[in-house]
């Protein structure tokens, strides 16, 4: 414990000792932790966020045999608690069973006896069902499930057990459920009166349902096709009389204009709104009608939806009728979308567009189910395989077989809250799967890649959590909000960095002792404003301002250095002792009068300006009604232009100006140093001119990208709040790193009879470099991170331009405004955790190479 | 370990004594502020120095380039927006929050068509009418715009009466006035519901005794809005104070029978025990419930007789209890020092009231003890960490890869956005925490949540790491490397 160099002239005491190592141990397990506690929230934020990228799980499986007739099934229905499966038969009939285990429940039954059905159509909720006969009739029918939840003591005796939850009396399922609550579910049917489909009285051959219901007013479209190949399109409204409760239905028919003789229609569709009406033939030739005008449909086009030789085998809906799904006998599944095509070959200008291809099965399409939640979708093929898959994201969430012997399926259904599947093989063996697929629309396809929407022109970057409607789809594209971040971050940093490390600079370099120690307090009492406070005043107070004033507010950006360089010309054309007598304080406090002057210049001439450049109206300038692009685009040019000539200049006769100035006496050098400065200015607007006007016939519009229509809560007023926050983080640590710059090379470099201006041009920023590097890295994080000033000042819209005056949505803020809104679990929730990790690793590589930057500079520091 | 470190700070002393004895000695002295500006000055010096030296005519001769005066003015441009930048901030959110509550004169407004309009001035813009409106007005009217370059002035008026009119404020253009005055008589009275009535009084209605407008002194108001404000606070005082309590003892109650029931089932002896306590209880509370309605309503009756009847600009009646009045005051009759009572006043209001009418009216006193709670048991929470944290990096954490580690997740901790600590919050103390402490100790209450929700600890929790790191890594280590580390390093080295 003592060893030998604490042996000195006094043995320190045991005490201290412990007292020493314990607090060695207490400050390292700290250090610990804190490493710990970063890769804790990344962790945490990794296990939130990995769930979206999983398919989806199986649950509990359930083989059994069904024993029902041997008759072809014609559509399959499950209650919403995946108790009773039900199955229409060709024969008219009706079987139910408990979904689980197959135990039969008596039929109920249409009372149809002896008839055959010779076309069957069920709508997306799999209980209202259409039944086509051969005499060209049409009968609407529903399979209904009535679940009631039921006190435990009202569990009637007798029952029949089937497994540890469900048991039966024969015709309804008794479910214990929790809470000490029994459900009963029992099956009923419904039919409507027989509809005349076919005129000729044909059998019909081709049958689809739609059922829409608004309020308490159903509505019924229908499409069927008889085997002469005349289709009818069939509108059944219903109204609820309020006062007698009493139903009243009317029904109007239409005649589909005929296709061409000799042609087969084997599947026929029809949207929801009854727009569009496909008629389907095997071999992949779709007829599209447009039913705009209910009375008078016409043919708008014949496309071949499968390459030739392919049978058509499936062609069904997705959920909003919008997602046309097409199987072959190939193995292939693709969705169309009717949409708006320039030439499209069409009547109506409209034209159905391949924009999804999934992974082929291996056999032949053979079956199809559209799930009520979202756009998940089942494909069977002739080789007994479901496959599970999401229409948007194309992520296949789960590959199921109930058959080794590669029977196929006739008929199957997902479960109406998307958490089974039950499946029926022509040998009446039935696969019944409970299954979890919590995410089926996020892949990484549609977080960060192009996705075509439904109803979108074409594929795009979109983020829009929620919608009004229960069809509307989530989209979650988060390269709109990283977008938003950068280009909030870009136009702070733009606005912040030349302030912070100028006055970074001045503070550390020329400001004289006595002002610094005030001036350093000051600017960082910035930094302890809230940031909530500095987003409410930008955008309660700044944004209407800077709205009115916008054309002297671009106007500053240049009135505001060049009136500084001005008064430096005028100020070293002044006598040398008036100079030295005013040298700090003074000088200090006359670029104040300057830097409040050029403003005033700027509000003065704001209108002015506007005229000149603008034609008068910044803002409808912008729009693009009115005015040339040339000013905008010379106010552009002129900083990259006004570098390149002053870099010209001083090559060209730069050297040899400096000791010509030397030898001529004052006043007339300094005013020989001014015009020599006032050339370089007019060079440079002549030639920023001219290239504004080469670049405008060039077709070049600043317009279409940089700038373009102006929202009061835009990008600008984003910066300059950010400013508030960003400036004196930049600057406090810019000062630290310039200031730390050893004295002695200070002293040195005085010494040697350098300025002070050379000092630190040469000298002390080189020196300090690093440290300065890491203070804008530092601010950059800050930037990226900063939440309320987005939220409120920056318009919240996820829109991807690059125009200063468009809003913006950031990652952060997109957090805080829909954060609130996302239930546990949920897949927004996990998306929101997910731009919280993205946000994570952006800051955290940002301070990383700050920090390394930082390390680095100071081992340099160390050697000086 | 302390010798480790003995001999690391020696190694890198030796390290530096030699290669700038003359840089050590020059730090020294700018760290003690009164050398500082002797050697700050002394620079100044040598930088004019060559220039004051290297006249080789009679007249002077600069060297432009090596001043590079146009920098310098663009380097201190830079520090003069920023600082114009932070006054400028600090004087708007003054101003506009200061003036906020001083009361203003109401103003009666005679339009032109015949209407008037009472109300206190808000601002006041030029605005440039549209032709529809042009067509609209008169010849004169549309002389006068065209003389102002086609402007005209508006100015916007509170004129409060929400019950009545339907909006707060409303705009006048200058060319629709033809007249305005500053009755004394007007009031602004401040109200529980539909904001301020702007108007004058017509009668009060003591329980039956009417005191009519003339025979109306102030002091006779200020006592019975007084009053009146006693029992509104004392109806309050019942609903919210006694009322909610024996609520929530009941509520207890019934949760305590809840919990027992899905501890031991419903159907055993311990349940039926506590069902009948349960019963007892809720009946004495029940009972003790009826008392307080009873009481509530009987102010509440003898509240309602107590009325004042006002009268808007154009004579629209309308009564009012005088309980229902927070705040009432003559505009245009007030002295300064009234004035500046009504504005004080209502910045107490503000500071210890809760809010009213959907936060629009009241004060912010919730908001304010939120805040002071959250910030003391985070600094509770942030003390030991912050100090450790910071000690550890000051003093302990010198070489290494380890330490290089731990400060760059430092800077990270501190680096990492808030809302990204508010998203990790909510998940995993409210939801994951919170859920299962919910699960294991209040079963009785879900689904709603105890803990398992944002709140007041979760918060703090959150935030402490976050804070601890960033405001004492900077404030508290720069304090610490100022103060302490001198001593420490002076005691520490050898010798010295």
């Amino acid at each position: 414990m003592v060893n030998s160099e604490a042996k000195g002239p006094k043995k320190t005491r045991r005490w201290v000792l412990i007292a020493d190592r314990i607090a060695d141990m207490v400050i390292s397990v700290g250090g610990i932790l804190v490493i710990a506690a970063v890769l804790g929230i990344m962790i945490f934020l990794v296990y939130e966020v990995v769930p979206l990228f999983e398919g989806g799980t199986v649950q509990s499986h359930s083989d059994y045999a069904l024993d029902v007739k041997r008759e072809p099934i014609l559509g399959l229905s499950m209650d919403e608690h995946k108790t009773i499966a039900a199955c229409a038969m060709k024969d008219a009939t009706v079987s139910a069973w408990h979904a689980r285990t197959g135990a039969l429940l008596t039929a109920p039954s249409f009372g149809l006896k002896g008839k055959t059905v010779t076309a069957f159509a069920q709508s997306l909720d799999t209980s209202n069902m259409a039944l086509g006969f051969s005499d060209g009739t049409v009968r609407l029918g529903r399979i209904l499930f009535f679940s009631e939840v039921l006190p435990a003591e009202a569990m009637p005796a007798g029952l029949k057990k089937i497994d540890d939850q469900d048991s039966s009396d024969g015709s309804s399922i008794y479910s214990t459920i929790t809470g000490k609550q029994i459900r009963k579910t029992s099956v009923k049917l419904e039919l409507e009166d027989e509809i005349q489909a076919s005129e000729t009285g044909s059998p019909i051959v081709a049958l689809d349902y739609r059922y829409t219901e608004f309020g308490e007013r159903p509505k019924k479209r229908l499409a069927a096709v008889d085997s002469q190949g005349l289709a009818t399109v069939v509108l059944v409204e219903s109204k609820l009389n309020l006062f007698t409760r009493k139903m009243t239905s009317d029904t109007v028919k239409t005649r589909l204009p005929a296709i061409p003789e000799g042609e087969l229609i084997s599947h026929v569709l029809v949207t929801g709104m009854g727009d569009d009406v496909y008629l389907a033939q095997a071999d992949g030739k779709v007829h599209r009608y447009s039913m705009r005008d209910f009375e008078h449909p016409v043919l708008a086009e014949t496309v071949g939806v499968l390459p030739s030789g392919v049978e058509l085998t499936v062609l069904g809906f997705l959920l909003g009728d919008k997602s046309m799904v097409v199987g072959g006998s190939d193995g292939s599944v693709t969705i169309f979308f009717l949409m708006e095509r320039k030439g499209a070959a069409s009547s109506d200008g409209l034209s159905l567009v391949r924009t999804r291809e999934f992974k082929p099965h291996n056999s032949a399409v053979t079956g199809f189910a559209p799930s009520q939640r979202g756009k998940t979708f089942a494909t069977s093929d002739s080789g007994g395989q479901v496959w599970l898959r999401h229409g948007t994201s194309q992520k296949t969430l789960l590959r199921l077989s109930s058959s080794p012997d590669k029977v196929s399926q006739e008929a199957m259904v997902i479960a109406p809250q998307l958490n089974g599947l039950l499946a029926v093989r022509s040998d009446r063996r039935t696969s019944y799967w409970d299954i979890d697929v919590p995410h089926p629309e996020i892949s990484l396809h549609t977080l960060f890649g192009k996705v075509w929407y439904e109803d979108y022109p074409e594929p795009t970057y979109t983020w829009q959590s929620a919608g009004a409607t229960d069809a509307f789809e989530p989209k979650v594209s988060i390269v709109p909000l990283i977008f938003g971040t950068l280009k909030g971050t870009f136009y702070s940093l733009l606005f912040a960095i030349p302030i912070a490390l100028l006055a970074a600079i001045y503070t550390s370099e020329f400001l004289p002792y006595r002002v610094r120690g005030k001036v350093k307090p000051v600017m960082e009492v910035m930094a302890s404003l809230p940031s909530v406070v500095l987003g409410f005043v930008a955008a309660l107070v700044l944004a209407p301002v800077i709205e009115t004033w916008i054309a002297a507010v671009i106007l500053v950006f240049a009135v505001l250095p060049l009136s500084l360089i001005l008064a430096a010309y005028l100020w070293q054309s002044l006598p040398s002792p008036v100079v030295l007598r005013l040298e700090g304080i003074p000088k200090f406090s006359l670029m104040f009068v300057v830097v409040a002057g050029s403003m005033y210049l700027a509000y003065a001439a704001g209108p002015i300006f506007e005229r000149l450049f603008f034609a008068g109206n910044f803002k409808s300038w912008l729009n693009g009604g009115i005015g040339r692009a040339t000013p905008f685009l010379f106010v552009l040019i002129i900083p990259a232009m006004g570098l390149l000539v002053s870099l010209l200049a001083g090559r060209i006769f730069g050297y040899r100006f400096t000791v010509y100035l030397r030898k001529i006496p004052m006043p007339y050098s300094a005013l020989l140093d001014f015009l020599r400065w006032l050339g370089i200015v007019a060079a440079t607007a002549a030639l920023s001119y001219a290239l504004a006007v080469f670049l405008e016939a060039l077709g070049l519009d600043p317009r279409d990208g940089l700038v373009g229509t102006y929202v009061q809560r835009n990008t600008l007023i984003v910066s300059f709040a950010m400013g508030f926050a960003v400036i004196p983080i930049i600057y406090t640590l810019a000062d630290d790193a310039l200031s730390a710059v050893p004295d002695h090379l200070r002293s040195a470099s005085l010494g040697c009879g350098a300025t002070l201006w050379q000092t630190a041009i040469w000298i002390i920023i080189p020196t300090a470099l690093s440290g300065v590097f890491s203070a804008v890295m530092i601010g950059m994080g800050r930037a990226v991170g900063e939440t309320m000033i987005m939220v409120m000042a920056a318009g919240n819209t996820p829109l991807m331009d690059l125009n200063v005056f468009d809003g913006l949505r950031a990652l952060s803020a997109n957090i805080a405004v829909e954060m609130p809104e996302a239930p546990k679990d949920g897949s927004l929730y996990r998306v929101l955790f997910l731009t919280g990790l993205v946000l994570f690793a952006m800051t955290f590589v940002i301070n990383t190479v700050a920090e390394l930057v930082r390390l680095h500079f100071r081992k340099r520091a160390m050697q000086l | 370990m302390t010798t480790r470190r003995n001999k690391e700070n020696s190694a890198r002393d030796d390290e530096q004594t030699p290669t700038n004895a003359g840089g050590t000695a020059f730090n020294s002295e700018v760290r003690l502020n009164v050398n500082s500006k002797a050697t700050r000055q002394g620079t100044d010096e040598a930088a004019s120095a060559p220039q004051l030296i290297t006249p080789q005519r009679k007249s002077m001769v600069w060297d432009f380039k090596a001043r590079g005066e146009p920098f310098l003015w663009l380097f201190g441009g830079g520090l003069c927006v920023g600082i114009a930048m932070i006054i400028g901030f600090v004087v708007l959110i003054v101003y506009n929050g200061i003036l906020t509550f001083y009361p203003r004169p109401i103003q009666v407004v005679l339009l032109r068509d015949g209407s008037r309009l009472a109300g206190e001035v808000a601002r006041a813009e030029d605005f440039r009418p549209g032709p529809e409106v042009m067509a609209k007005l008169s010849e004169e009217t549309r002389k006068e715009i065209a003389v102002h370059e086609g402007f005209a002035r508006r100015t916007l008026y509170r004129i409060g009466n929400f019950d009545l009119y339907n909006e707060d404020f409303r705009w006048v253009v200058d060319y629709e006035i033809s007249g305005s005055t500053t009755p004394e008589d007007m009031f602004f009275i401040e109200r529980m519901e539909w904001g301020p009535f702007i108007g004058t009084i017509k009668s009060l209605d003591l329980n039956g005794k009417v005191i009519e407008k003339s025979s109306l002194s102030m002091e006779t108001l200020d006592a019975e809005q007084t009053r009146g404000a006693g029992r509104r606070e004392r109806i309050r005082g019942i609903e919210r104070g006694e009322i909610a309590a024996v609520n929530h003892y009941l509520e207890e109650e019934r949760l305590k029978l809840k919990k027992v029931g899905l501890q031991f089932g419903q159907k055993s002896p311990p349940y039926a025990e506590a069902e009948k306590e349960f019963k007892t209880n809720s009946e004495r509370l029940e009972l003790q419930y009826r008392d307080l309605a009873k009481e509530v309503a009987a102010i509440k009756e003898k509240d309602a007789q107590y009325t004042i009847a006002l009268a808007d600009v154009s004579g629209r009646e309308k009564t009012l209890k005088l309980s229902d009045i927070v705040r009432f005051y003559p505009a245009n009759k007030l002295t300064f020092s009234g004035k500046i009572g009504v504005y004080l006043s209502r910045w107490w209001e503000f500071l210890t009231q809760e809010p009213r009418e959907a936060n629009t009216e009241g004060g912010v006193m919730p908001a304010i003890f939120g805040t002071f709670c959250m910030t003391i048991l985070m600094a509770l929470l942030v003390a030991p960490f912050g100090v450790i944290a910071a000690l550890y990096l000051r003093e302990y954490a010198k070489q290494g890869r380890l330490v290089s580690l731990v400060r760059i997740c430092v800077n990270n901790l501190a680096g990492v956005p808030s809302i990204v600590y508010g998203v990790f919050g909510l998940g995993f103390f409210a939801y994951i925490l919170g859920g299962n402490i919910d699960r294991l100790f209040y079963p009785e209450r879900l689904p709603t949540p105890t803990f398992g929700t944002g709140g007041l600890l979760w918060a703090s929790l959150t935030l402490a790491p976050a804070l601890a790191l960033q405001r004492c890594q900077s404030a508290f280590s720069r304090w610490l490397s100022a103060q302490l580390i001198p001593v420490l390093r002076l005691r520490g080295t050898p010798g010295s």
